[in-house]
């Protein structure tokens, strides 16, 4: 049973000196070349890793060429057992102003091996507030909204995509 | 309190082990994964105006300046028409002022001994007796100038046409950018595919009183290129959206009737 143990606390430690050594930006550069076959490019941000987690600040999201989006601050944070993505003021370029609200200010991704099933989404923007999941096994994307007096007013026909059931938007998309 | 280094160390190895194992696998996994990223390269030309202009930081091609032959007017025509083509050639019909007949002329025919040899947008070539002869477009003399003014819903709708330059208020223009469904409503536009690829935008559907109207635009056009960019996407066309209010002026390349036309607009 003391062997047991002993060897329990090997690995864990094991997995910790995994995720402390792990060369973070490079996967990052990973993430970049697989987002860039996908036309979209993730460009002039400064990145800083940390011990358990890389940040990335000011980063202009270009989509076919196009300048879409600026994020202020996205932070990836990983224990393997639970991970965290947070994206903060994400900022639409004026001209996108038309087709959504122009700023977000909190986009954060969870994913625990409690719920191993799910990522959840939770957002909080001018849109209004947002939840939902990615149902991994499944493949679906969930979206709950409850929109903001200002996406009610301008910007019905986003919410015309999605389904009104008891005073929430509900959007779903199969991949 | 007296510390057993031999036993602490004992304890220690283990750790140390496994800390140089996962040490070893981090870098492992460093030389297989890439080292640099993705950075966004701007390929577009379209905030390079001077591009347009051949100006000195282009690509295009120098410059050869010819020494001017000195050109004489002729005041016994009047030059009413010109259809030239790029490559300077075409027909014009010109008008004798002492008997007021016109004739057609197509390059290098002769007219009392003047040859038209070459023509250009404006003007057009006459040579005689190895002299060179300028002879301009009536209308063109006479320097155009009005303007298109009116007042809807508080926006100024301003184009003024001054000779040669067609000039459209920012105000007028931003009216678009800052409501596309404006811009849904006043124009439609389709994909035109070549080969599966995207080879212009045509023009299903214009409102005459839009600005897209009074520019110029009409029904069945096909937009081949804006500001020097070939659309061949979407993001192309969305491109030239997003730039405009940088933009000082404006080149339309459209092809209509099988023609290429081009329509160029100053953006004030």
């Amino acid at each position: 049973m003391k062997k047991i143990f002993k060897l329990c606390i090997y690995f864990l430690f094991f997995i910790l000196f995994l995720l402390i050594f792990l060369p973070k930006e490079s996967i990052y550069n990973l993430l970049e070349q697989k987002l860039s076959q996908q036309n979209i490019i993730i460009s002039d941000e400064k990145r800083n890793e940390k011990l358990l987690s890389l940040d990335i600040k000011n980063a202009n999201v270009f989509y076919n060429e196009v300048k879409g989006v600026n994020i202020r601050d996205i932070n990836f944070f990983s224990l393997l057992v639970y991970s965290k993505v947070e994206v903060n003021d994400v900022k639409l370029l004026e001209s996108l102003s038309s087709f959504f609200p122009p700023f977000i200010k909190n986009i954060e991704l969870k994913h625990s091996v409690l719920d191993y099933q799910n990522i959840n989404i939770s957002s909080l923007g001018d849109f209004g507030l947002l939840n939902g999941k990615i149902d991994l096994l499944n493949r679906v994307l969930i979206l709950n909204l409850d929109p903001s007096s200002e996406m009610k007013r301008k910007y019905i026909k986003v919410l015309k995509n999605m389904k009104l059931k008891e005073g929430r938007y509900n959007y779903e998309y199969r991949f | 309190m007296n510390i057993d280094f031999n036993k602490l160390i004992q304890k220690l190895i283990p750790y140390a082990f496994i800390l140089l194992i996962a040490y070893l696998i981090s870098t492992i996994i460093f030389i297989l994964l890439p080292r640099n990223g993705v950075d966004f390269i701007d390929n577009s030309t379209q905030s390079l105006s001077y591009k347009k202009y051949d100006g000195f930081y282009s690509n295009a091609k120098t410059i050869i300046r010819k020494k001017k032959v000195k050109q004489e007017t002729l005041s016994k025509y009047i030059l009413k028409a010109i259809y030239s083509t790029t490559l300077n050639s075409g027909w014009i019909t010109i008008e004798n002022k002492q008997d007021n007949k016109s004739y057609i002329l197509s390059q290098f025919e002769e007219i009392d001994g003047y040859i038209l040899t070459k023509l250009y947008k404006n003007y057009v070539i006459l040579e005689k007796q190895a002299k060179e002869y300028r002879l301009d477009i009536k209308q063109i003399n006479e320097k155009v100038t009005y303007n298109m003014t009116s007042n809807i819903n508080n926006i100024k709708e301003n184009i003024f046409v001054d000779g040669n330059s067609v000039i459209v208020k920012r105000d007028y223009i931003n009216s678009y950018v800052n409501d596309i469904d404006k811009v849904w409503n006043d124009i439609s536009i389709n994909e035109i595919r070549n080969d599966n690829k995207i080879d212009g935008f045509k023009v299903v559907r214009v409102a005459k009183d839009s600005i897209f109207g009074k520019l110029g635009l009409k029904k069945n056009d096909i937009i081949k290129s804006i500001n020097n960019n070939i659309l061949t996407s979407y993001s192309d066309a969305f491109k030239v959206y997003n730039n405009i209010s940088n933009t000082k002026y404006l080149n339309l390349e459209i092809l209509r009737n099988n023609e290429i036309l081009e329509l160029n607009y100053e953006i004030d």
